[in-house]
């Protein structure tokens, strides 16, 4: 099944969120090896450049590394992994406000609106 | 990266009707370029002229340095836009005649996709649907390990299921560093497997540019500027 | 790399050519038997002879008449239609393709007029051997050599040669019917036909210019006609004949391969 990907914005960093979300929701586990370029690129369904330049970027972020023969590993870094997990969460929830702002909901309106929706669903 | 394919001022007409004005390309090694135009804009003759199935009415064609001819033959790999086979044979006659000819074949390789298409290699093409049939073409010419690959249109007139499927072959078997150069006018299928587009407009170049080019410099898909450069 | 082709349009070829001189072989069979058997000698019995016969030469005709359009329709539909995609992708030079065809096609011609020609002789021998026989012991060995060398094998390879020319000739319409964009075939048969009356009006005039020159010795041989006058005239006629066939044959090979080479045009 090809990745979903949107016509917007460059594919590479498509596919870096990607990444980063499968490590977070620990579909990729920390220390795992990743498939090689070819292969996720079939995956994926993009050009193999595409997503050599997406893990090079990933490389350097830090969250996978390469070793020199045997191919490219997720870290074993939890705190790492944790970090980039509040890191995309808040990104998240930044871009939640900005739309909720669209709407002319203020944020103040927005945590009242969650609140009760949360006690809600308990 | 050294050029692999290379037009120089390539002129092609059909007794007086210009077909190709003026073609210059410099394609190089690892690349998947889309060339893509709508339905009559030359992408067919041009890629006829790299196969040496139509001569240039002016111009040159360099494929790996070489003209074309016995040498750049053994290193094009061609899927054309219809089906171009014997229907009388078996797949298994086709594999043995691809590798009595081309010495990148791998029959390993052809024999390991049929039996994941479910295609049985004793059955007559003739006997096979037009799906089938597409694809067992794809697998033969996927199964060189050539250098530069010429798909025309190879997604035309599948469902999205069979596309997946076929680019998935496309993607998994091409040998690295070959280039693949693929024709088509569905190009919102396929962008995300190209990384430099050709766009043709009646017989001309009318842009030639990367992917990420494209995206992060105009912000929009190739699908979308497509439209754009052809809107009608 | 050639020799694979080759064994491929052998191969290929052989699937049609091979039953169709079984063919040939299983009627002259049949007739060595029907003749052998006197069982023709009732008046009932003739008429079924007469229908043998006649259904015999019938096939013979209809075997070349499927050789030739089964080569020219091969030649058109593996060079300039669909198939020619491949043909012209392999990695082989438009030499190697060109000569391939050509020899392959000419070699189950001659396979075919070879089986042919033995088939008749087979069946006349079977009818009249004896008075052959006889005929032969009759004769003086010398004049039977020089039957043979110089009339029956020029005579034959008079006849294959010819054959080639009429492969080429067909090889090269077709090659020039590609050329044009739509009507290929009406193209390739209106350039045959133009071919073959070029070629009729010159073989016309080749034979009057020859007979012309040799007058003196067409007359001498009315006066005295014997297997020593007789010969040479012949001789002279085979060897006018053989060059222009060859001058032809390659013309049309040229006109085939270069077309093929600098002009293939496959829409």
């Amino acid at each position: 099944m090809p990745w979903n990907l949107t016509s917007d914005r460059p594919i590479f960093s498509q596919i870096m969120d990607i990444i980063f979300q499968n490590i977070i929701s620990g579909k990729y586990a920390p220390g795992e090896k990743l498939p090689s370029v070819r292969d996720l690129a079939a995956q994926a369904a993009v050009n193999p450049n595409t997503m050599q330049k997406a893990l090079s970027e990933l490389e350097k972020t830090g969250v996978v590394f390469a070793k020199r023969t045997s191919g490219r590993y997720i870290t074993e870094d939890t705190a790492m992994i944790q970090e980039l997990k509040s890191h995309m969460a808040l990104e998240k929830i930044q871009e939640f406000l900005k739309s909720m702002e669209n709407l002319g909901i203020s944020n103040e309106e927005t945590a009242v609106l969650l609140t009760e929706i949360l006690e809600g669903e308990k | 990266m050294s050029t692999l394919l290379e037009c120089k001022g390539l002129f092609k007409s059909y007794s007086g009707r210009p077909a190709l004005k003026n073609v210059n390309l410099a394609i190089e090694s690892g690349h998947i370029v889309g060339l893509l135009g709508p339905n009559g804009s030359g992408k067919t003759t041009l890629i006829k002229l790299i196969n040496g199935l139509l001569t240039p009415t002016q111009g040159e064609l360099y494929i790996n340095q070489n003209p074309v001819g016995v040498e750049s033959k053994k290193i094009v790999s061609y899927l054309p836009d219809h089906t171009y086979l014997d229907m009388n044979l078996k797949v298994r006659d086709i594999i043995s005649y691809f590798m009595d000819f081309y010495e990148d074949f791998d029959e390993k390789k052809a024999y390991d996709m049929l039996s994941k298409l479910r295609i049985n290699p004793g059955d007559k093409l003739n006997t096979m649907s037009k799906g089938t049939k597409e694809k067992v073409q794809l697998i033969l010419v996927m199964s060189r390990r050539a250098k530069l690959y010429v798909l025309d249109e190879p997604i035309a007139g599948v469902d999205p299921a069979a596309r997946d499927y076929i680019l998935d072959i496309i993607l998994s078997n091409y040998e690295e560093d070959a280039t693949i150069l693929i024709s088509t006018h569905l190009i919102a299928d396929i962008e995300n497997i190209l990384d430099q587009v050709i766009f043709l407009k009646h017989g001309e170049i009318s842009l030639i540019s990367s992917v990420d080019d494209i995206r992060s410099g105009q912000g929009k898909s190739v699908d979308a500027l497509f439209r754009e450069v052809f809107r009608c | 790399m050639l020799g694979k082709y080759m064994k491929h349009e052998f191969k290929e070829t052989g699937k049609l050519m091979i039953p169709l001189n079984l063919v040939i072989l299983v009627f002259t069979l049949l007739g060595m038997v029907m003749l052998g058997s006197r069982l023709l000698s009732t008046p009932a019995m003739a008429l079924i002879g007469i229908a043998s016969l006649t259904l015999y030469i019938l096939t013979l005709f209809a075997i070349f008449i499927v050789v030739y359009v089964y080569f020219t329709v091969r030649f058109y539909k593996t060079m300039y239609q669909s198939q020619g995609y491949l043909t012209h992708t392999l990695p082989l030079s438009t030499g190697s393709i060109v000569n391939t065809k050509v020899f392959v096609s000419l070699f189950w011609v001659t396979v075919t007029v070879v089986f042919t020609t033995l088939s008749i002789i087979a069946l006349v021998y079977t009818a009249m051997g004896q008075e052959w026989g006889k005929m032969a012991v009759d004769s003086d060995i010398s004049f039977l050599k020089e039957l043979l060398f110089s009339f029956l094998l020029p005579c034959f390879s008079l006849t294959i040669l010819g054959c080639l020319e009429q492969l080429l000739m067909i090889y090269a319409s077709l090659a020039i019917g590609q050329l044009f964009r739509q009507y290929r075939v009406l193209a390739s048969i209106g350039t045959f036909f133009v071919f073959y009356i070029a070629l009729q009006i010159l073989g016309t005039l080749t034979m009057f210019f020859t007979q012309f020159f040799s007058m003196d010795r067409l007359f001498h041989i009315s006066e005295n006609i014997s297997g020593d006058s007789f010969i040479p005239f012949y001789r002279q006629l085979f060897s006018v004949s053989t060059i222009e066939v060859i001058v032809f044959c390659i013309v049309f090979y040229i006109l085939c391969y270069w077309l093929t080479d600098k002009k293939l045009n496959l829409e």
